[in-house]
């Protein structure tokens, strides 16, 4: 008995030193909170370019943060560069999505894109359970799926203790934290899934053109414009497929476009 | 014209072209084709001047035949079609009928020269299953041409700023024979990348103007753009596409067919078809400058805006339409519905839009209408003022704003039970502007919310606490009622912690020089150690007993001995009434740590 923790205490070390190797902080923080400090007082001045590159030094130094997106993307409203405002907003929108002023700036910036894109419409239900889906953000969706999990063993635990009705009583919030956890798993899993293999793409140039292939010798579908948000479907080499709510789609340069 | 340009070829594949002809199903094999031939409608062309070489299979049923192997081709431009036809022979033979079917295959390639020179085109050859023939060759002289127009293209200014309207011209001179002008289908993929445009004129049709001081033919290509770009753009060199007639050299040394040719067929040439490329323009796209109005959609013009109402007086509750008409050479897409201003006593309705789109004089001007239906609540006279478009004036470089007088209505009591008198009906509250939303001031530190916990290796250490927080909490709860229930087994437990407890109150008296205490103490603690181990009382033993029971227990000879000599000298000092010495109870105590020690592995 006394081995076995030895080794369970010598695997939690090792993973833990891993993690703290991963962890390593390659972020600037302090650096970046400072830069984002100067775009917000660059911005009540009026001096919008000069935030804009202040919020962009702040998103170099390697923070993540939806209001860091946000402000920059206001900025880079004012100066009407509307693709890279949209790409801003989106990102902001990614990290906090139940944001209402990100929500409002990223329709207001889009009705000023020149390509109306239609979203099929869709019942009461199937919006009410998008809504419930895209509406946390993925890091307090992570937590409460582990809150919810911890939960589960903790009452169990806690029961083993108690007497007949008190385990009971834990035995109840055992279950309900499990078919919570079942419940919120596949929208957590699609999240993460999403997050890791897939995206959205956002036009940041005047014009993109979209090819049937990957390569300018394929067919010529349509035309996008500046601020147009694709979902990415696969990548090939600098081309990436991407396609629209309504279902258009096609093969366009990587590189006249920015990842959310 | 296009028509008579084919049966021309045509002819001539017939007449005046090589014909390669092989032998009529000389070496029928048992696959369905039958025959091969092929023919070259010509043997000297111009450069841009299409030519048809044609091959024809003959086979018993139609099938989808492959394409003839040609060889040579590179130096033309090649469009390949395929067309079907079918004939019968019916024979009787000695009272017999027999009917035959025979399906030609038609492989016609249009082959248009890019440069001048002599080439062999072939050789041809045709397989199919067993069926083979080789066709042979044939030689194609192809001579310059001279281009058959002259272009000049012009834009209104050098300078514009984003959304402005430029007129681009491109006038064309047109040499002897030159029938018809087009320009490229897709002028989107030449231009719209850089500018939205729209061509002024629907057709290309010639007109006199006087180029070098000489009256000419010209034809001019007219197109409205508008750049999307800021800062340098080039206007690429836009491809004309010419039909011209040749006069085909040496009259006199033509043919009686080619002089009927050219006399029914257009007068006395052929009809090319080449592209001349018009010189590329460049010149600047400036940007807005900073500082547009709210409402502001990228309008760059002139634009004019008038508003009217279909009636003057109105009960309340019945509808009046508002039309408000927006006039402007803009972008015509940069025309949107116009902010209303605050109509407090109407109930508005999104309006309906129509736009056209029209050429005046050497500019593109579009006129949008948006017809609103407005309900008055309340009688009285209303007002309704400030209908405003905003725009960018290129000449005075300044953000101007296109007004409507105000319009009064008169609003007369409405029917019973319609909205009046002093019901004001209630309504949402007007926007008058609109605009992104403020910043975010929360000055607290930044984080990085895209590093996720489960890129860490902690996360999944932190995943694997809750079971084996569980399993800790079975075995605390199983060791719990064991000790409860299993007397033995909870002695044995807590036999070590016992010892430890002795032991510390002995070394406690060994320090305090105390030395019957610290052997009571000793002795004490060797005797429970030993009963909690085995679960066998040894107190009231005597020494060979307790000796003889520990050996039966498992305990070694020697530890055994140990144990017994130890308890004797502990006995000594306790009933001879001697008084050990320091280093002997330290000798004593130290003996008695590893005699437990020993005993503890060999009773386990």
């Amino acid at each position: 008995m006394k081995s076995l923790m030895n080794l369970s205490a010598v695997i939690l070390l090792t993973l833990v030193s891993l993690g703290a190797a991963k962890n390593s902080p390659t972020a600037d923080l302090p650096g970046a909170t400072a830069a984002f400090r100067a775009g917000n007082a660059a911005y009540e001045q009026g001096r919008y370019d000069e935030a804009a590159v202040e919020y962009r030094k702040a998103v170099d130094l390697g923070a993540s943060d939806a209001r860091l997106y946000y402000n920059q993307g206001n900025a880079l409203f004012r100066l009407n560069r509307l693709g890279e405002a949209v790409l801003a907003y989106e990102r902001a929108r990614k990290l906090a999505p139940s944001d209402a002023d990100i929500d409002f700036n990223l329709r207001f910036a889009q009705s000023r894109i020149v390509d109306k894109v239609t979203a099929p419409t869709t019942n009461a239900l199937t919006r009410v359970l998008w809504d419930l889906h895209a509406g946390y953000s993925l890091r307090a969706g992570l937590w409460s799926a582990f809150a919810l999990f911890a939960l589960a063993f903790a009452a169990i635990a806690v029961g083993l203790f108690l007497t007949a009705w008190g385990r009971i009583a834990a035995l109840g919030i055992s279950a309900l934290a499990f078919c919570g956890l079942l419940a919120f798993s596949p929208s957590l899993w699609l999240r993460i899934h999403r997050q890791e293999t897939t995206g959205r793409a956002v036009v940041l140039e005047p014009v993109a053109e979209l090819y049937s292939g990957p390569g300018e010798k394929h067919e010529l579908l349509f035309r996008a414009h500046e601020g147009t948000v694709f979902e990415i479907v696969e990548r090939r080499g600098e081309w990436l497929s991407v396609k629209l709510p309504d279902g258009k789609g096609g093969f366009i340069l990587a590189r006249k476009t920015g990842e959310v | 014209m296009i028509g008579n340009k084919q049966m021309n070829l045509m002819m001539r594949a017939f007449m005046v072209g090589l014909t390669l002809l092989a032998a009529l199903g000389a070496t029928r094999a048992d696959a369905a084709v039958r025959a091969a031939q092929a023919g070259l409608s010509a043997s000297q062309a111009m450069v841009g001047e299409a030519i048809q070489l044609q091959v024809q299979v003959s086979s018993d049923k139609k099938e989808d035949l492959p394409w003839p192997k040609v060889e040579g081709l590179e130096p033309f431009t090649v469009t390949k079609n395929v067309s079907y036809s079918s004939s019968s022979n019916v024979s009787i033979i000695n009272g017999a009928v027999s009917r035959s079917e025979q399906i030609i295959t038609l492989f016609v390639y249009t082959l248009t020269p890019q440069r001048s020179g002599s080439f062999t085109i072939g050789p041809i050859r045709y397989d199919y299953k067993d069926f083979h023939q080789d066709m042979g060759s044939a030689v194609l002289t192809v001579t310059k041409s001279e281009s058959g127009l002259s272009t000049r293209s012009s834009v209104s200014k050098g300078r514009a700023f984003v959304g402005e309207q430029v007129l681009y011209t491109l006038r064309i001179v047109p040499k002897e024979g030159v029938q018809s002008i087009s320009l490229p289908q897709d002028l989107q993929k030449l231009i719209g990348q850089k500018f939205f445009f729209q061509q002024l004129d629907k057709e290309i049709t010639p007109h006199m103007a006087t180029v070098d001081g000489h009256e000419t033919r010209v034809f001019d290509v007219r197109i409205a753009l508008f750049p999307l770009l800021t800062g340098p753009v080039t206007l690429e060199g836009i491809p004309v596409e010419y039909r011209q007639v040749r006069r085909n050299p040496g009259s006199q040394g033509q043919s009686v067919m080619d002089a009927f040719e050219d006399a029914f067929f257009g007068g006395g040439g052929r009809v090319i078809t080449q592209t001349a490329l018009a010189a590329p323009l460049r010149m600047e796209a400036l940007a807005l400058p900073a500082g547009a109005p709210a409402g502001f959609t990228g309008s760059v013009g002139n634009y004019s805006l008038s508003a009217r109402l279909d009636k003057s007086t109105v009960p309340a509750g019945d509808a009046v339409t508002l039309t408000i008409t927006i006039r402007g050479n803009g972008q015509p897409k940069s025309i949107t519905a116009p902010v209303l201003p605050s109509l407090p006593y109407f109930e508005l309705y999104d309006p309906e839009e129509t736009s056209e789109t029209v050429v005046e004089g050497a500019s593109l001007v579009t006129t949008k209408t948006f017809k609103y239906v407005l309900i008055p609540s309340r009688e009285g006279a209303q007002t309704i003022d400030g209908i405003s478009f905003p725009y960018f004036d290129p000449q005075r470089k300044a953000y101007l704003s296109a007004r409507a007088p105000a319009l009064n209505l008169s609003v007369t009591p409405g029917k019973a039970g319609a909205p009046g008198g002093s019901f004001v009906a209630q309504r949402e509250i007007s926007a008058l502007g609109s605009d992104i939303r403020y910043l975010k001031t929360d000055n607290a530190e930044l984080r990085d919310d895209a590093d996720l916990p489960y890129h860490h290796a902690w996360f999944y250490v932190l995943l694997l606490l809750p079971p084996l927080g569980l399993a800790g909490a079975f075995f605390v709860r199983r060791r719990r009622e064991r000790l409860a229930s299993d007397t033995a087994y909870s002695r044995r437990s807590q036999a070590s912690a016992q010892l430890r407890k002795r032991l510390r109150g002995a070394r406690a008296a060994q320090q305090a020089g105390q030395g019957r205490e610290f052997y009571r103490a000793l002795s004490e603690a060797l005797v429970a150690f030993a009963s909690d181990k085995i679960n066998q009382e040894f107190r009231g033993l005597t020494h060979p007993e307790a000796r003889a029971r520990l050996e039966q227990k498992g305990a070694a000879a020697e530890t055994a001995s140990a144990y017994d000599e130890l308890m004797q000298r502990c006995d000594f000092v306790l009933f001879a009434g001697i008084t050990p010495s320091a280093e002997e109870m330290v000798r004593d105590i130290d003996a008695g740590e590893k005699l437990l020690a020993r005993l503890d592995k060999e009773l386990a």
